[in-house]
């Protein structure tokens, strides 16, 4: 028989988790419901007021690991590209009970949040009790938290309890872009998908970060990449642009799958990046 | 009396919003046991040995050995076996059955089986395939002088891909065995199909073998002659096991394992005069038939009847082959075989229209057929065509030719618009004299003591609203309430076999048979006093279908479709948004307004499906997309309200004039859309689904 918990707090979810059986976290089961593979002990953290939690300092925003999409889109705290992103994910039924903790644990190639949370340098926040019962919380950057295709760097008595990100890496950018392209306009898997934020001062670029999605085992970001493009006078970017889409072409190496074929979507990022690079001219 | 078209309550509402309607997989019974069935995991070969686990008590194996009749299935020809005796024609072919009362525990003694197998080279594909099961050809006019005298020969190839019916409710029957006789539950369209097929597997008479429709959540085709399958396996397992035995397919194993629609490959050659007429086509048609038979000589019929349209060419060739693969067989499809060929008749006018320097229709309408002319077949449109006035009553709705002209210039940007039209037409019932030889549908009123009536037909509602327009016209004939007229899902122990829910022949052909009993009825109405009335097909005689000349009537009398597309191409991404849909059909006479609104919407939003997105591939023999997330359906949002407008062009032969309307909408659809994506980016294409990696190839 499987064994269901359901703690109220943060602390309650890391006991249980410190035990020795196997245990797995739900959230909201969006993911978790469609393999149907489950372990003995199930831990529901859907209903934990803790993990809700989206606020804000001057500095960075905190978002609970299990905010739903719902939640997210209606916040205006939360950044306007990564709300434009969740727009797109699956449909309202889904959005309101997927969360982003989910999203990110999951560690799809396609999980929509990913490309944008790569672009915003976001940071992971765990937590664990050890052996002494004291609390433990660390921090690691995404890229660092993703090692591959549904793999984590998550130990067994630890949960994400949130998300942080630096208020820099979105607020004085010119302009942003989103893009998904997914095989219909809703509930569909991305094929591809495409954030790029971009911020220019006196018609010079300052700062790019472009990330791509659903091309290979995560989210694809390259700051050599951007670094071409960085310090580019905006009248010089149709020079630039050549090299900045022949690096990103080796780069993304995309697969054929039931959803799409290598070639097409490496034909639309590079489009999209086009699009994006040139998109103030 | 009140027009009949004007719009009820569905009879099956409130059972269905009340969420009350009993599903084949919502039936418990005391004692029931569940089935799951063993499928080969190789395409082609020989099964060399199979290892079984210890089989614990009330647990049991089903296979071929416990057949008490003929291990085949009864479909058109009785080919197929329902469990494997050995050999192996495609990947998910039945070998065994396990049943028992757990599923887990028949999960996991299912994944104790090892099978080993001698394999042999199997092909998939029509290009690879070399055994024709079945194939026809005819001829018209003398087809060979045309090509001999011709200024110009034109050549073009159409590729069509599967399409998947995606109900919203998988398969499933429940089969009974008691007191000698075998009862079945399930959700289908053709209980007396199902009957006949369990006869013949169980080698029982007609007196012990019944079907019981259950509620059905769509069928579409796919539900016309799969359930025959899982109904004979459910039967042979019921009577080895004394027990009711249930087999409900779940998402994943409904979609590798039931019928498709047929992928084709259409090569068309047209002989062009010096006024640059066409003077003759020849089409040759091959369907991927997948391993066995099926229906997919039946298909093919259709889809070689339409093979020009609604044109009229004097002189013709035209062959066709349902290729034998080692692929899961195809079946029935909304359309059956029409989509396919309508695909490809209306691009090639297009095309030649185009190169001509014409607008399409322009081109298309001095070739638009009338009544009285011959059609493909030398059979003849008795009736009146109304695509003339169909086309005016587009160009007022669409703007289409305007619009033509307009996105025909040379157009820049991210964003292009196109506009493209189709004309199609679908042939009402069985094909040729089926009604008649085969099927001699019988329906039955029966006049209660209390003045209700109740309809008897082993005609199947799947949601298409069945009950609700068979109820009206017994109703509006006989001049009393709705409510005083009822029907239940069918039960072949009540009704007469009035033939299967399928060919878009339900309305015309039973409506019809329903229709006259009613005028009896009335007639001998005396109140308060029992009446039954029973109604036999009566065949209109027209010009006689002879199937080994492929000659005369095909059918007798034509629905007619016209859609018009208008989209915007994303240059970037090769993705597409709809602008503008338009339809105007004409069904004779719609026995329910909204009901007709639903069929055609719905039927026009799959074709929207099988032209842009519903993409499925077979990759060694194994469907790719088996399940709702990689097997793209449009959604809410991939749609935009249609414009539908229907022609009052009532057809004798019909209830109140009403014709067939089922299928006619799915039918048009993906002409229209790929021709307005053509018209927005200037390049011709001959293959669907045109998914936007297709699409990006030519941009
Ligand atoms: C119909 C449908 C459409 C979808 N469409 C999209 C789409 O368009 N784009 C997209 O990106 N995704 C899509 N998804 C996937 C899914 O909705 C998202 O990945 C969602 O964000 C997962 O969140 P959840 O709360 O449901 O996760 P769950 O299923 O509860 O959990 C997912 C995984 O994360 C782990 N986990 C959850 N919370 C934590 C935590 N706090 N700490 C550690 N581990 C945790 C779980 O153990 C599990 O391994 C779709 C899903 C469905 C069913």
């Amino acid at each position: 028989m499987v064994k269901g918990y359901y703690p109220k707090t943060i602390n309650e979810v890391l006991e249980i988790l410190s035990m020795e059986e196997e245990h797995m976290l739900i959230c909201g089961g969006s993911d978790l419901m469609v393999t149907k593979k489950f372990a003995q002990n199930m831990i529901f953290i859907n209903q934990i007021e803790e993990l809700k939690e989206i606020k804000e300092d001057s500095n960075k925003i905190y978002i609970g690991a299990g905010c739903v999409y719902k939640e997210m889109i209606d916040n205006e705290i939360i950044p306007e590209v990564l709300r434009e992103a969740i727009k797109h994910i699956a449909s309202p039924a889904i959005r309101n009970i997927a969360s982003i903790g989910g999203n990110i644990c999951n560690a799809s190639p396609a999980g929509d949040t990913l490309p944008v949370l790569y672009a915003m340098d976001a940071i992971i926040v765990k937590a664990f009790i050890n052996k002494d019962g004291n609390l433990y919380i660390t921090r690691v950057p995404i890229c660092d938290f993703i090692l591959g295709v549904r793999k984590i760097a998550l130990e067994k008595n630890e949960m994400v309890i949130a998300i942080e990100i630096d208020k820099e890496s979105y607020k004085n950018m010119t302009y942003s872009y989103y893009k998904k392209v997914g095989g219909r306009k809703s509930s569909a898997i991305s094929k591809l998908s495409f954030v790029g934020l971009m911020k220019i001062e006196n018609n010079i670029i300052k700062d790019v970060k472009m990330a791509f999605g659903a091309v290979g085992p995560t989210a694809l970001r390259s700051r050599e990449g951007e670094k071409i493009l960085i310090g580019t006078k905006i009248s010089d970017i149709e020079e630039k642009k050549e090299a900045v889409i022949n690096f990103y072409d080796k780069l993304i190496i995309p697969i054929d799958d039931q959803r799409s074929t290598a070639k097409y979507r490496k034909k639309a990022c590079l489009n999209l990046l086009n699009d994006f690079i040139t998109y103030k001219n | 009396m009140k027009d009949i078209s004007i719009s009820v309550k569905k009879k099956d509402h409130e059972i269905k919003t009340s969420g009350r309607a009993i599903y084949v997989a919502d039936m418990k019974f005391e004692g029931m046991f569940y089935a799951k069935v063993i499928r080969s995991t190789i395409a082609k070969g020989k099964i060399k040995e199979i290892s079984l686990p210890n089989i614990p008590d009330n647990y049991y194996i089903i296979d071929a050995k416990d057949i008490p009749g003929k291990n085949a299935l009864k479909i058109v020809e009785s080919e197929q076996p329902i469990f494997s005796e050995g050999n192996i024609e495609y990947m998910g072919e039945a070998i065994m059955m396990i049943v028992g009362p757990d599923k887990r525990k028949i999960e996991e003694l299912s994944e104790k089986i090892k099978i080993t197998y001698e394999e042999e080279e199997p092909v998939f594909t029509i290009e690879e395939a070399y055994e024709k099961l079945v194939s026809y050809h005819y001829e018209k006019g003398d087809y060979k002088k045309a090509f001999q005298n011709a200024d110009e020969i034109l050549e073009e190839t159409f590729i069509t891909g599967y399409q998947e019916q995606a109900y919203i409710e998988p398969q499933g029957v429940i089969g009974i065995y008691e007191n000698n006789k075998i009862t079945i539950y399930g959700s289908m369209q053709c209980p007396y199909y199902v009957k006949e097929a369990v006869m013949l597997t169980m080698g029982m008479d007609d007196k012990h073998v019944q079907v019981i429709q259950n509620v059905t959540g769509g069928g579409f085709g796919g539900k016309e002659d799969y359930p025959s399958m899982i109904g004979c396996q459910v039967a042979v397992a019921a009577k080895k096991v004394k027990r009711p035995v249930a087999l409900i397919l779940d998402r994943k194993e409904d979609m590798l394992v039931t019928p498709k629609r047929h992928p084709a490959r259409l090569k068309y050659r047209v002989a062009l005069n010096n006024k640059k007429e066409i003077t003759a086509i020849e089409a040759d048609i091959r369907t991927n038939a997948g391993a066995y038979l099926g229906l997919s000589g039946v298909v093919l019929q259709r889809a070689l009847i339409a093979a020009i349209g609604v044109y009229k060419i004097e002189n013709l060739y035209v062959s066709g082959a349902a290729m034998k693969t080692n692929t899961v067989p195809n079946g029935a499809y909304r359309g059956f075989g029409a989509p396919q060929t309508f695909f490809a008749i209306e691009m090639l006018m297009n095309h030649i229209g185009e190169k001509l320097g014409l607008n399409p229709l322009e081109f298309k309408k001095k070739y638009i057929a009338k009544k009285g002319d011959t059609t493909a077949t030398n059979g003849k449109y008795h009736y009146h065509v109304p695509l003339d006035e169909m086309i005016d009553k587009a160009e007022k709705i669409s703007g289409y030719s305007k619009k033509y002209k307009k996105y025909s210039k040379p157009q820049t940007g991210r964003y292009r618009r196109g506009i493209g039209m189709s004309l199609f037409l679908h042939g009402c019932g069985f094909t040729g004299s089926a009604e008649r030889d085969y099927i001699k549908s019988i329906a039955k009123l029966v006049k209660n003591e209390d003045d209700t009536v109740e309809i008897f037909v082993s005609n199947t509602d799947m949601g298409q609203g069945l009950h609700t327009t068979f109820s009206k016209i017994v109703a509006n004939t006989l001049g009393i309430p709705l409510e005083k007229v009822y029907i239940n899902n069918p039960d072949t122990d009540k009704v007469p076999n009035s033939g299967p829910t399928v060919a878009s022949r339900s309305i015309m052909i039973v409506g019809k048979l329903l229709e006259r009993a009613a005028k009896k009825m009335k007639e001998q109405w005396k109140p308060h006093e029992p009446l039954t009335i029973i109604e036999h097909y009566k065949h209109i005689d027209l010009i006689p279908w002879d199937i080994e000349k492929f000659q005369g009537d095909a059918y007798p009398a034509y629905s007619y479709g016209l859609n018009v597309v208008e989209v915007e191409v994303d240059m970037l991404l090769a993705t597409t948004k709809l602008l503008g849909v338009w339809g105007i059909f004409d069904v004779g006479k719609a026995i329910d307004k909204n009901i007709i609104m639903g069929q055609l919407q719905g039927g026009m939003l799959q074709g929207i499906g099988y032209a842009s997105m519903e993409k499925m591939e077979n990759k060694n023999g194994q469907i790719y997309q088996a399940n709702m997330t990689d097997y793209m359906i449009p959604t809410a949002k991939d749609t935009i309200p249609f414009n539908i407008e229907l022609i009052d062009n009532p057809y004798e032969g019909g209830p109140f004039g009403a014709k067939g309307a089922g299928e006619l909408p799915l039918v048009g659809v993906a002409p229209a859309y790929v021709a307005a994506v053509e018209n927005a980016i200037n390049k011709n294409i001959t293959e669907i689904p045109l998914t936007p990696e297709k699409l990006m190839e030519k941009l």
